[in-house]
């Protein structure tokens, strides 16, 4: 992983974030979430969007 | 026949000198092999053989060392004979398996370089021609000329026609003067500019360790390429101007990269030195092997790698006339006993024809035959007739044939991709982890929440006991109820499903409770140690919100936006809460807790595990486990510390019984011990410091854990040192163990690896992943990493943890989508761990990334050098870090414990250099006394001391004025070893002043010096090899290595029973004789004096010792017949007369000849007589010496726990080594038997005396040996006492004078540190001293007694006459005197003692006068120490002797010099008897008192300070 220096913002459909490195193919159930840039630029974007780590289902589970 | 010389060819000198490391090896023997359609005539192939040695000098051509190195003798002649073999008349099967063992056996037979012919044929059924030859005379092309030579000669035989074959104009002998006289000024140049600052070590990932001296044990196999292959290689080779080698070597880059992690490496190519035409039909050695650099950047493309490559490949052409060695000695590269210098991987890829060849009427085709061996680590060769085929040969001590297959499969790949896609970064060219490598099964075991499995438990074992505290026990049913009720109360005080509730508990049930009831009411726990510092609770519980704190520490609890729910004040609310379960609908996906973890970088952060990941965990474990209700586990840890997740569910959810262990416990090793028994705990967790300390505990304070069944471990790495430990424990005290790995962010655990014992378990073994997970190692770029090579282990599955509570950028960070598409959308987390996969499939564990250093461009496990560390028998615990914030100046720093005397950073390095290279070894060792852990029980690398500079060497010159910058003074050389070796370099180097710390290669020496350096030794009567020698280059290393000359002949062959004796003899043995061998000389001599004395006087022994210990008449007997079973000499018998020589016959059994009596009811003088008169008679009572056993053994009661043991025995069976090892076996046997009846025997010595006799019937044919003494004896005469009368030949019993020496030790150490020798020199100068004084004499010639055991292992075990005395000469007005004369004496001693096993009789006869009327001999009889120490050890008995503490009551010891001396020193005592035997024939009693007197004075002299010595100032 820190052979790569430009990386993509990803997310599944548990809404759980990821980075991954643009040079490679985005593996499945992931899908690119509008962010790209260094490292840092895409933790700082994650850290802003995706504000509680539970998985989508456990959420929905536990506002019910 | 008459022969010329020419020097060796510089790379003929290279490879001599690898025959000379490794003599007698077959690894450069080259086969050259033909399979013929027809059966060949012999004659004519001899012929024609004969013609062409004689047309090529080269095959005519033998080797010896010349004053500038190894030379070539050319003869004249040489007879080459053509061996005929026959091949038998059976199945094709069964013939060619004959031949294949025929051609086996020929390849496997090494060539001796100095005898020669260095050619041989043999001819197998006349269809198989096999020729073998040493490369140092031919090489690929050779055998090409040769085949074409040897088809065309048998041709023009077989059609009587005369030979058509091009004329020689020069020979290989002009070539090779020609080429030493080049001067290779510019190459040079260009390879120190070319290899400047080059890693020397391609560190390939190995099946086993490197061993510590480089092995060519080897394996072959041949591959195939793709066909087509070749094609695609040209062509891509046209593109860029290069050849097809480069863009193969190029591939083979980037497989090496990939495996060795190396991005700047070094591959080795064979490249022909043949550049003029006239070379091109000779026969010969023409090989350079060039050492090629590629600097790999992944980021570059194929394309690039091949322009690179090509360049290298070009520019090293041009300079490919320094000899391989040459460039080495150029860089002034580090040599190391390990690995060829700076090349181990070679790359050679050479043109093939195929055509068959005629040999008149026959066709022959070339066959492969493999002799078992390989030059490098691995030998990569590619074969071109149009398309491709390649061969890779092995070093099989490193490499598995598996791993062998695995690299040409991989290396096929990276060539396949290449070619498909020149373009390609060179990362791209290896398999990434979206192409896994097997398939992974999804998870499909339903969940459960945590206390609903609890409560399931409940259910089913109501009245079981579930928790254990201080005596008392609850029930499930009691521990449910009490988590309702608490439940219910939490539910009171505002606890809603999905909230956080923070608990700050001691270690009681409370914990188990309040864990029980959180998850109850739908909640997560979140706990906090009490030992954390004050301000991480208001942290933890503020970072994650939690809603109530659950607490026993009344005040001490932090306030915050939470209710404090104090378990003290809200216990009588609790107790009126209702029972019943609360009935809280949990989904399994709920977050069960948050447990905080540091990690090494950044703030604390809570790891969010819900109950569904524990569940996986928990199903997985139980498949694995088989837990049951039976099972008694532990709350040991820390419930902030996952490992409890484990303890408590494995416990609650089977019905098993958990027993809290309060804190004070857990830190008190003897206390949790305790508690481990009386609870009957079977299931165990520990951390492995933890383990250490339970086993020193259970070591120290044996006992039983009888309900123990199994250690689970984790938590940091398990090292093998304590896993042996644990295992030496007593069977009954210890359990199987469980290596487990596992981190908070999967859920506990990963990995599992079982351990029934300690064998296997060599290195951090962590096993193969838990079924509801997977562990994938893969490099920076997410490629899986090759079987071997460490890389950062990523977990996948099902109980990865949701992630950092409140920290979403780290999480998607260290929690990011797995590639491998095993689940759609499923993530791997990033564990930071370093490890690798092995051949197995299982793992080893390495260390942290953080611990992962680079060093020199090396990477380094730290976790490696820790294993090493631990390996040595010493080291309890070791850890090792990197010391300097410098990238340029980092060091190793490693700390250890120790057991007993640490051993200093001179003996580990030695002991690590063995396993590790030498960019691994620690620059400096920190001994502590314990190793310092965190909370959780891990070792704290924070909290480690600054390293300890290592001591560099004792500094005699101290008070120099501290701080003086500068260069340290050479250390001058300190011992005699050091002073001759530094002599010796002097001669070799010529460079005066060599110091001790000096390095023979940074000096000039080199690998032809190396040689020269082993010879001059050995003319000084050492031995050093040429391995020992590159292992420890430093001056003062190397000395330790030096051993006697003979010693080297050592390990004497072992003989095998009647080797020595010959057939006519043995057939005319006894029928009970087993065994039969020559006497040696001392016996010989011995019996002689006895025969010539009537049997009076001479070599008969007695001495009688009172021992201390209850004597068992017949534990006795058994235990003398044991040591009779064990020890040949005393099954022995001496027969002079009946065969062709005197033999001494081992009988299958011999009676055991003992007496006892009870002496109880006698009075002390009575008692005493008795004893006196048993001496008495076993004095007169002489042996017949053909009857077997030439030993007697009187034991006589003296009281309740005292007895007389009196021993007698013809000298002639036992020296006095022997004899006191003997003493002590039976007494130590009496006590074991006394014991244990069926208590069992030792196995016998491996060596036998027969092996002795063996060995000083080839120091007798020595000629190194004869021309030593011949040499040192001539004109010598040993007489002290010429006023002396001649002999009597009437026996003449010896008058003794016994002097103690109380402080004999102070003495001795003190003048033999004065000097810088042993203490045996001191003893030894003494007695010349003494003897000069008596007789007026300055030259002195006194006998030594001298050992001749043989130097290996069980040598000092085996019983027998190893006594030898051989004449030593001191001049005493030119040694010096104090601490020069002792030097004098030790060195005069040390030169003989390579030749110490010549017998006396003959060196006699050397001397002017066969007399020596002194003799000399330090005894230190180190088994007896085993009995003075034993007052309460084994009970074996103690020697009752109040003058030094092993001597025996009564002596009766008797030799046949005028003066024998004898300084017996008592092992664990110190004191020392001077026994001074004389015959008053010859020495009038007072001289001899003289003697005494002058011997102590002489002695008291030496020791004191003398004003010589660097004492000054």
């Amino acid at each position: 992983m820190d052979a790569f220096t430009e990386f993509t913002v990803v997310v599944n459909d548990e809404e759980q974030y990821s980075i991954w490195p643009t040079e490679l193919d985005v593996p499945g159930g992931w899908r690119q979430a509008g962010r790209t840039g260094t490292k840092e630029e895409c933790v700082g974007y994650i850290d802003e969007v995706w504000t509680d780590i539970r998985p989508l289902s456990v959420r929905m589970a536990a506002a019910r | 026949m008459s022969t010329r010389t020419a020097p060796a060819s510089r790379p003929q000198a290279g490879l001599w000198f690898l025959d000379r490391w490794n003599p007698g090896s077959a690894t450069y023997n080259t086969p050259c092999a033909l399979e013929f359609d027809h059966p060949v005539v012999p004659q004519l192939l001899q012929r024609a053989l004969e013609r062409i040695v004689h047309r090529h000098e080269v095959l005519r051509t033998t080797f010896v060392l010349g004053p500038d190195g190894p030379l070539q003798l050319i003869h004249d002649t040489v007879r080459v004979p053509l061996v005929l073999r026959t091949l038998p008349e059976s199945p094709p099967a069964e013939r060619s398996a004959v031949l294949e063992e025929i051609l086996a056996a020929e390849a496997a037979t090494p060539f001796d370089l100095s005898q020669g012919p260095l050619i041989r044929a043999t001819l197998v059924g006349r269809t198989t021609l096999l020729v073998m030859t040493h490369h140092i005379v031919w090489d690929g092309w050779s055998a090409s000329i040769f085949e074409h030579e040897l088809a065309e000669l048998y041709s023009a035989f077989e059609a009587g026609r005369e030979p058509d074959l091009p004329p020689l104009t020069e020979q290989y002998a002009d070539y090779a003067s020609a080429e030493t006289r080049l001067d290779h000024a510019e190459h040079r140049d260009y390879w120190s500019t070319a290899l400047a600052g080059v890693p020397t070590e391609l560190d390939l990932p190995t099946d086993r360790p490197r061993p510590a001296l480089q092995t060519h044990h080897g394996g072959t196999r041949g591959f195939a390429v793709p066909a087509g292959t070749a094609e695609r290689l040209r062509d891509l080779a046209g593109q860029e101007d290069a050849t097809a080698f480069v863009v193969q070597l190029a591939a083979f880059a980037v497989l090496l990269g990939r495996y060795s992690g190396a991005r700047d490496l070094v591959i080795g190519t064979p490249v022909t030195t043949r550049a003029r035409p006239e070379l091109e039909d000779l026969i010969g050695y023409f090989v350079n092997l060039l050492p090629l650099r590629v600097r790999l950047d992944p980021r570059a493309t194929f394309r690039d790698l091949v322009a690179q490559v090509r360049d290298t490949a070009f520019d090293a052409y041009a300079y490919c006339d320094l000899p391989f060695d040459g460039i080495v000695d150029t860089l002034g590269l580090e040599r190391s006993a390990r690995r060829a210098p700076l090349v181990q991987v070679v790359f050679g890829a050479h043109g093939e024809d195929r055509a068959p060849l005629r040999f008149g009427s026959s066709r022959a085709t070339r066959r492969t035959v493999a002799n078992a061996t390989s030059k490098f680590d691995i030998t990569w060769s590619t074969f071109d007739d149009g398309e491709l085929r390649g061969e890779i040969e092995y070093n099989t001590d490193l490499f598995d044939t598996a791993t062998a297959e695995r690299l040409v499969a991989d290396w096929l790949d990276v060539l396949r991709r290449a070619l498909d896609a020149p373009d390609s970064q060179l990362w791209r060219l290896t398999p990434g982890a979206a192409e896994p490598v097997r398939p992974r099964p999804l998870p499909t075991v339903p969940t459960r929440c945590l206390h609903q499995g609890f409560e399931d438990a409940a259910d089913r074992f109501p009245d079981r006991p579930a928790l254990s505290f201080a005596g008392a026990t609850l029930t499930y049913a009691e521990l449910d109820a009490r988590a309702n009720r608490l439940a219910h109360a939490l539910i009171g005080a505002g606890v809603r499903p999905g909230d956080r509730v923070g608990l700050l508990l001691d270690r009681t049930p409370h914990v188990v409770e309040a864990i029980l009831a959180v998850l109850k009411a739908g909640a997560a726990y979140v706990p906090v140690d009490l030992t954390a510092p004050a301000d991480r609770a208001a942290f933890v519980f503020g970072d994650t919100g939690v809603r109530v704190v659950v607490t026993d520490q009344g005040e001490a609890a932090p306030a915050g936006p939470w209710r404090c729910f104090d378990l003290a004040e809200q216990a009588a609310h609790v107790a009126v809460s209702p029972s019943v379960r609360p009935g809280v609908p949990v989904a399994p996906g709920a977050v069960a807790y948050l447990i905080f973890t540091s990690g090494s970088t950044g703030a604390p952060k809570g790891v969010a595990v819900a109950h569904e990941h524990v569940s996986r965990l928990m199903s997985s474990g139980l498949e694995h486990f088989g837990f049951t209700e039976d099972d008694v586990w532990t709350l040991f840890h820390s419930y902030a510390f996952d490992w409890t997740v484990w303890e408590l569910w494995g416990a609650l959810h089977h019905g098993g019984r958990l027993v809290v262990v309060p804190y004070l416990t857990s830190r008190d090793p003897g206390a949790f011990a305790d508690l481990l028994a009386a609870e009957d705990v079977s299931r165990l967790c520990l951390t492995p410091s933890a383990l250490r300390q339970l086993e020193q505990t259970l070591r120290a304070e044996p006992r039983p854990l009888p309900a123990l069944r199994q250690v689970m471990l984790g938590g940091e790495a398990l090292d093998p040192a304590v896993v042996r430990r644990w295992f030496q424990l007593p069977e009954g005290s210890r359990a199987p163990l469980c290596n487990l790995y596992g981190i908070t962010e999967t859920t506990v655990h990963v990995t599992t690896h079982d351990l029934a014992g300690a064998d296997g378990f060599d290195r951090s073994l962590i096993g193969g992943a838990m079924p509801h997970l997977d562990a994938l190692v893969l490099d920076e770029w997410l490629r899986p990493c090759p079987v071997g090579v460490p890389g950062e282990l990523y977990i996948a599955g099902a109980a990865l943890a949701y992630g950092y509570w409140g920290r979403s950028g780290l999480t998607a960070q260290r929690f990011i989508p797995d590639p491998t598409g095993t689940l759609p959308g499923g993530r791997l987390y990033r564990t930071g761990d370093v490890a690798r996969r092995l051949a197995d499939g299982g793992l080893e564990y390495l260390g942290r990334c953080d611990h992962q250093v680079k060093i020199r461009g090396f990477r380094i496990e730290l976790g490696e050098i820790e294993n090493a560390l631990t390996a040595h028998p010493a080291v309890r615990t070791a850890v090792v870090t990197v010391a300097g914030e410098d990238p340029d100046d980092r060091r190793l720093a490693a700390y250890i414990t120790v057991d007993g005397p640490a051993p200093g950073h001179a003996e580990l390095r030695r002991a690590l250099s063995g396993t590790l290279p030498d960019y691994m070894i620690p620059a400096t060792v920190t001994v502590l006394d314990v190793l310092p852990v965190t909370p959780n029980g891990k070792v704290d690398r924070a909290a480690l001391p600054a390293p300890q500079p290592s001591a560099t060497g004792s500094a005699g010159a101290a008070g120099s004025g501290g701080g003086a910058a500068g260069e340290p003074l050479a250390e001058p050389p300190a011992t005699p070893a050091e002073r001759l070796l530094a002599e010796v370099w002097t001669e070799v180097l010529g460079i005066p002043g060599i110091g001790r710390r000096d390095d023979f290669f940074h000096l000039g020496g080199d690998s032809i010096r190396a040689v020269r350096l082993s010879g001059r030794l050995r003319e000084h009567g050492w031995t050093l090899s040429l391995p020992d020698l590159f292992s420890a280059p430093a001056l003062a290393d190397l000395a330790t290595l030096l051993r006697p000359a003979d010693a080297d002949a050592d390990p004497a062959p072992a003989t095998v029973p009647f080797a020595l004796v010959s057939e006519d003899d043995r057939e005319s043995l006894p029928t009970d004789v087993v065994d039969a061998y020559p006497m040696v000389s001392m016996q010989l001599a011995m019996i002689f004096h006895m025969e010539l004395s009537g049997g009076v006087g001479g070599y008969h022994n007695v001495n009688s010792y009172r021992v201390g210990g209850r004597l068992d008449e017949s534990a006795l007997r058994q235990a003398i017949a044991d040591v009779m079973a064990r020890h040949p000499v005393l099954r022995t018998s001496l027969d002079v007369f009946s065969y062709s020589e005197p033999l001494q016959l081992v009988h299958a059994e011999a009676p055991v000849p003992l007496q006892t009596s009870d002496i109880r009811a006698l009075t002390e003088s009575g008692r005493q007589d008795a004893v006196t008169r048993v001496f008495d008679e076993l004095c007169d009572a002489r042996f017949d010496l053909r009857t077997a056993p030439l030993f007697r053994v009187v034991a006589q009661r003296l009281a309740a726990e005292e007895f007389q043991l009196t021993l007698a025995e013809h000298h002639a069976i036992l020296d006095g080594w022997s004899f006191t090892s003997m003493l002590t076996e039976i007494l130590e046997r009496h006590a074991a038997l006394r014991l244990d009846p069926d208590a069992p025997r030792a196995p016998s010595p491996a060596v036998a005396f027969r092996d002795f006799v063996a060995a000083e019937k080839a120091a007798e044919r020595s000629p190194d040996s004869a021309a030593f003494w011949r040499d040192r004896l001539e004109g010598v005469s040993a007489v002290l006492f010429p006023g002396a009368g001649p002999r009597s030949t009437d026996a003449e019993i010896p008058r003794t004078v016994e002097h103690v020496i109380p402080d004999a030790d102070r003495v001795l150490r003190g003048a033999a540190a004065a000097a810088g020798t042993p203490v045996k020199a001191v003893a030894l100068a003494a007695h010349v001293l003494a003897l000069t004084e008596i007789t007026g004499q300055a030259r002195i010639t006194t006998g030594l007694s001298v050992n001749g055991r043989i130097e290996r292992d069980g040598g000092t075990e085996c019983y027998g006459l190893h006594l030898n005395t051989v004449p030593l000469t001191v001049d005493v007005d030119l040694a010096g005197s104090g601490p020069a004369l002792v030097r004098h004496v030790h060195r005069a001693e040390t030169e003989l003692l390579a030749h110490r096993r010549m017998p006396f009789a003959r060196l006699a006869r050397l001397m002017a006068d066969t007399r020596l009327d002194a003799n000399f001999a330090f005894l230190r009889f180190h088994s007896l120490g085993r009995l003075a120490g034993d007052a309460d050890g084994t009970g074996a008995g103690r020697i009752v002797d109040d003058r030094i503490g092993c001597e025996p009551t009564l002596r009766y010891e008797p030799t046949d010099f005028a003066l024998g001396v004898a300084l017996v020193q008592d092992p664990s005592s110190g004191r020392a008897l001077l026994a001074v035997d004389h015959l008053r024939s010859q020495v009038p009693e007072a001289d001899a008192d003289r003697y005494a007197a002058a011997y102590l004075a002489a002695l008291a002299a030496l020791s004191e300070p003398h004003p010589e010595p660097a004492a000054a100032r």
